[in-house]
């Protein structure tokens, strides 16, 4: 009888977890549509930071080191309007909906507890969590991805909510600030002592966050033993959130076969070390914290306590979402090739997932047009943003596969051991692939498309440099056309007829020159041969650019030269409507070495750089657009995610500095934002003030084209003097002037 | 010739105007400013005593700018200067057929009022705002041309000698007691200008002039207005009014402080 029972209930857990399997496989098999957030916005997002300051203050009493909170409260809410704001948190998606799930089963008997906390999902891709003690916390959707099970999720809540309840933050805010003076009874010695002291405190913080979190758990129905694993989660954070063996036939078809030589035939062992020296860490080192943790995970209810409590299908189903995003987030984050990896292993459970095709295609093209433009020599350019070097030359290349561990390696390893001309190669060949089954898609065609321009242009690659025939094909013929004689193994064999042999051998075995017989399968397309041709239409091979013949003197004079051009080009734009992005205002005081953000200030500052932005506008008749967070009502959901939308473009945008050829992952998204506002430039405005003696200001603008990801105008001023009203409108008049007044 | 040279100068500088940005668009400027500094080292049109009275010698000054570069203005301005000067001692000559007679002048006019000078001034020039600022916002050095069109007066006969052959103080009659010259000064400003309501212009800052005195000639071309003749008793007395004069006007434009208002037009 028991045992008929046991067995029912194991048919019953089979076909659940089937029947959930299939479902999520079903969900993605053929897309993915990216996180957005939805329903109302709550009311947190809608308030200012002064405002929610001085709610805090006001309730804050006359107990000791008052100056200190009040600086703390200040500059905390400064920081998570702005992460608020930022576009990163998502709202009502079914991550944070199920994150609260899970928190609201934890805090089950603080329904008090409950009420105070605030929790979201970031679109952030570090497996990594945080908390704010005025009861926000911050789960990013990259832990999301790397979680074993539900429990875990629990721990990581129930830890981050042991940081709030206890006030973490603040204790250490003050606490450093003591070390720093030498007040501290924390750690009354030399410098160094005291310095170390504050990463000390730190991690007692952490490590009673770990003990109380464990305590949080013991208290609801979640398992204790399901949290085993827990740790594991950090030591291996760093590496892709499952490990499948990397096969060299993802890239590959009938004719396009990669050399062996590009694969890795093992890969190097993980070596991670839980046991690192934590002095200077703000956590203790991992074998400490499980160390502390892993012998208490023992209750004698264990039996009655469950992995899940929402449910497994739920768990399982939002950190595939997280993986999902995780893929997208990686892109943004110019982490190509792991990009590639995330894709590769969701694409062995949705062959045909249309999202994830687009992941591989735009990482392989960056990577492709980063190559070629590596090997071009061309002039690079410098933007600063206020005292942030944030869009200078940044070159990317492939992280040293020597410094990556276990099954990624592999692809690290083949994709930095090709070349421009192969990478191309290889990344139209996807492309086009995937453009084939999914001929709808636009930004695939449109990927296609500037392969082949890359190709033509920048590798200087044309159909005549194809085969049409196979390898076996040639060699068929080549020996039919000189049949090699029979060899009489028992007749001397001649010195020559050695080498004839040997060099017939080394024409079949070598791997050189795969890509000659890359397109052979895709020059039998019409639609191929139809585009490379449009492609290279009145292109002839051009001479090798003596780049090397130039003098540093001739070299630097050519680039002041195209600077000078460019600067021409781009003097008047003659632009009808430009959409702007909320404007960047930060206005710090510095004394005694010191630099501290006035945050009120700058948060007024900011409304006024944008109605400044909105009145120079409007006396220039310029087209206004504006996603302005500021004044946003619990119904502007659209607009939060359109905010959202930009911010993810600019961020990827600036991670690329002067690349202009890599394509921005949001790009296909943008394209209905430019539709739906009826421009593609976007414009972002800012001002950095300093004042120690005397007040220094940075201006910024930056006008960039949404299509293209191109620079179109980027002006900075400095001067010596306050941010009055006045000067700063006459710098956002001049930039709008330029943008929007026609060359003669 | 000289009104034709400034007018084509004015016409070929707003051909740069190009895409001078101004403010908001605006970048014509009307304004009244007004230049000033205390008297210590003269006296004032006003004051009741030669010397050491406290006052202000002031300028009224109506001020037209454009900008014709993102940080270069073109100024032109039309200005009104009155300031007393006491000449001192003067020597007073009285050619007789067999000798000479000198005696010493004092201008004793009553109730006292010193030697008025005034000037109508046409000054031209431009501000250079500093690096990094937009014209006309910020901190800026001006660098003006200034024509003086001065006119002196005072009452010829209100020297006072003491005749020490009839033992007896009387009063003489020097020169004509009106005179019209003209001369030029280079003045060199430093300021800070402000605009308020996106309309008014704040301005202030601190002037350096002088008057060099070898170009006048070219600017009075009738000759030395205190030369009457080559041989007569005034001659003498008038180059020491002239002298006292340029030194005053020298004084007069050496420092001068300024605060003005101005209306961007369009």
């Amino acid at each position: 009888m028991m045992h008929k029972s046991l067995f029912r209930k194991i048919v019953c857990i089979a076909i659940t977890v089937l029947l959930f399997n299939d479902g999520l496989v079903a969900q993605y098999a053929t897309d993915y549509t990216p996180l957005k957030s939805s329903g109302m916005l709550p009311e947190e997002f809608l308030r200012t930071a002064r405002s929610l300051s001085e709610e805090d203050l006001k309730t804050m009493g006359y107990g000791t080191d008052r100056i200190a909170k009040q600086q703390f409260t200040i500059s905390s809410n400064y920081f998570l309007r702005d992460l608020l704001l930022s576009g990163d948190v998502l709202v009502n998606d079914p991550l944070t909906n199920y994150v609260n799930k899970v928190a609201d089963e934890l805090l089950k008997n603080d329904p008090e507890l409950r009420k105070q906390l605030h929790i979201y999902v970031t679109k952030l891709p570090d497996v990594n969590a945080h908390a704010f003690d005025k009861g926000f916390i911050f789960i990013n959707a990259g832990l999301l991805a790397q979680l074993e099970n539900e429990a875990q999720l629990a721990y990581v809540i129930a830890h981050e909510i042991t940081h709030v309840v206890k006030k973490h933050s603040v204790n250490q805010y003050i606490e450093n600030i003591k070390l720093d003076r030498g007040i501290s009874t924390y750690e009354t010695g030399s410098y160094e002592a005291r310095d170390i002291a504050k990463y000390s405190f730190s991690k007692d913080n952490e490590t009673e966050a770990d003990a109380e979190g464990l305590v949080r758990i013991k208290e609801s129905g979640y398992s204790v033993k399901a949290l085993s694993g827990a740790f594991d989660v950090l030591q291996y954070s760093y590496l892709p959130f499952e490990l499948v063996e990397f096969k060299k036939s993802f890239f590959e078809d009938e004719f396009l076969i990669l050399p062996d030589t590009l694969f890795l035939k093992k890969t190097s062992e993980i070596k991670s070390n839980d046991d690192y020296d934590d002095t200077k860490s703000t956590h203790p080192n991992i074998r400490k914290r499980r160390g502390a943790v892993e012998p208490e995970l023992v209750v004698a209810d264990e039996a009655s306590r469950k992995k899940y409590l929402v449910s497994e299908e739920e768990f399982k189903k939002a950190r595939e979402i997280a993986r999902f995003e995780s893929c997208r987030l990686y892109l943004i984050d110019r982490d190509y090739v792991n990009a590639i990896y995330a894709a590769y292993i969701l694409l062995e459970k949705y062959p045909e997932n249309l999202y994830l095709k687009k992941i591989v295609a735009k990482a392989l093209y960056n990577i492709a047009v980063t190559e070629s433009n590596s090997n071009r020599n061309k002039p690079k350019y410098s933007y600063s943003v206020g005292n942030n070097a944030r869009l200078n030359s940044k070159s990317y290349s492939i992280p040293d596969y020597e410094k990556i561990e276990g099954t990624s390696q592999r692809l690290y390893y083949m994709l930095d051991n090709l070349n421009a001309k192969e990478l191309n190669i290889i990344a139209l060949s996807y492309a086009f692939k995937a453009h084939k089954k999914n001929p709808e898609d636009v930004v695939l065609s449109a990927l296609t498309d500037s392969l082949f321009s890359e190709l033509v242009n920048s590798n200087e690659l044309y159909m005549g440099d194809f085969s049409k025939s196979t390898k076996a094909q040639i060699i068929a013929l080549d020996t039919a056309k000189v049949p090699v004689e029979a060899i009489d193994t028992t007749a001397e064999e001649s010195k020559y007829s050695k080498i004839k042999k040997q060099q017939q051998k080394v024409e079949i075995t070598t791997d050189e020159n795969f890509t000659k017989y890359a397109f052979v399968g895709l020059l039998q397309d019409s639609e191929f041969v139809k585009r490379y041709k449009k492609a290279s239409k009145g292109l002839t091979k051009k001479e090798e650019e003596k780049k090397d013949n130039l003098t540093y003197k001739e070299r630097k004079k050519r680039d002041e030269q195209l600077a000078k051009e460019n600067k021409n080009k781009y003097a008047l734009l003659g632009i009808e409507k430009v959409l702007f992005l909320e404007p960047f205002y930060m206005k710090v005081k510095s004394a005694g070495g010191n630099e501290m953000i006035n945050y009120f200030e700058s948060e007024e500052k900011q409304v006024k750089l944008a109605e400044i932005q909105k009145k120079c506008a409007d006396r220039l008749k310029l087209g206004y657009e504006t996603v302005n967070t500021k004044n946003m009502t619990t119904t502007d959901i659209d607009r939060y995610n359109l905010n959202s939308i930009l911010n993810d473009w600019l961020t990827e945008r600036f991670n690329h500095g002067d690349n202009v050829d890599e394509m921005v992952v949001g790009t296909d998204e943008m394209k209905s934002l430019i539709e739906k506002y009826g421009t593609k430039y976007l414009a972002w405005t800012g001002v950095y003030n300093e004042k120690s003696r005397k007040s220094h200001n940075t201006y910024f603008f930056i006008l960039f084209n949404m299509e293209t990801g191109e620079v179109m105008k980027y002006e900075t001023r400095y001067t010596k003097s306050k941010d009055n009203v006045d000067l700063i409108t006459s710098f956002v008049y001049n930039s709008l002037m330029h943008v929007h007044k026609s060359p003669k | 010739m000289k009104n034709k040279f400034i007018l084509l100068f004015l016409v070929s500088s707003l051909v740069l105007v190009g895409q001078a940005p101004g403010y908001m668009g605006k970048r014509f400027l009307m304004g009244y400013s007004n230049y000033f500094f205390l008297s210590g080292i003269g006296p004032t049109a006003y004051s009741s005593v030669p010397n050491g009275e406290l006052g202000l010698n002031t300028t009224h000054c109506i001020n037209f700018e454009y900008t014709i570069k993102d940080r270069t203005n073109v100024c032109l301005s039309v200005q009104k200067s009155k300031t007393g000067m006491d000449p001192g001692d003067i020597y007073y000559v009285v050619y007789n057929s067999s000798y000479q007679d000198t005696y010493t002048a004092n201008y004793k006019e009553k109730p006292y009022k010193p030697l008025q000078i005034d000037s109508y001034n046409i000054g031209l020039g431009f501000k250079f705002f500093k690096s990094g600022t937009l014209a006309p916002i910020g901190k800026y050095k001006k660098l003006e041309f200034l024509i003086l069109l001065n006119n002196l007066t005072y009452k010829k006969d209100a020297f006072y000698i003491y005749d020490y052959n009839s033992q007896q103080s009387a009063y003489v009659t020097i020169g004509r007691g009106d005179y019209n010259f003209n001369t030029i000064s280079i003045a060199y400003t430093m300021g800070r200008s402000r605009v308020l309501f996106d309309r008014f212009v704040f301005d202030g800052g601190i002037r350096f002039g002088f008057v060099p005195g070898g170009v006048n000639a070219l600017l009075n071309p009738d000759g030395d207005v205190f030369s009457e003749g080559s041989y007569s008793a005034r001659t003498f007395n008038e180059r020491d009014f002239k002298n006292a004069t340029y030194t005053r006007l020298f004084r007069y434009q050496l420092v001068n402080f300024h605060l003005g208002i101005g209306f961007l037009a369009f």
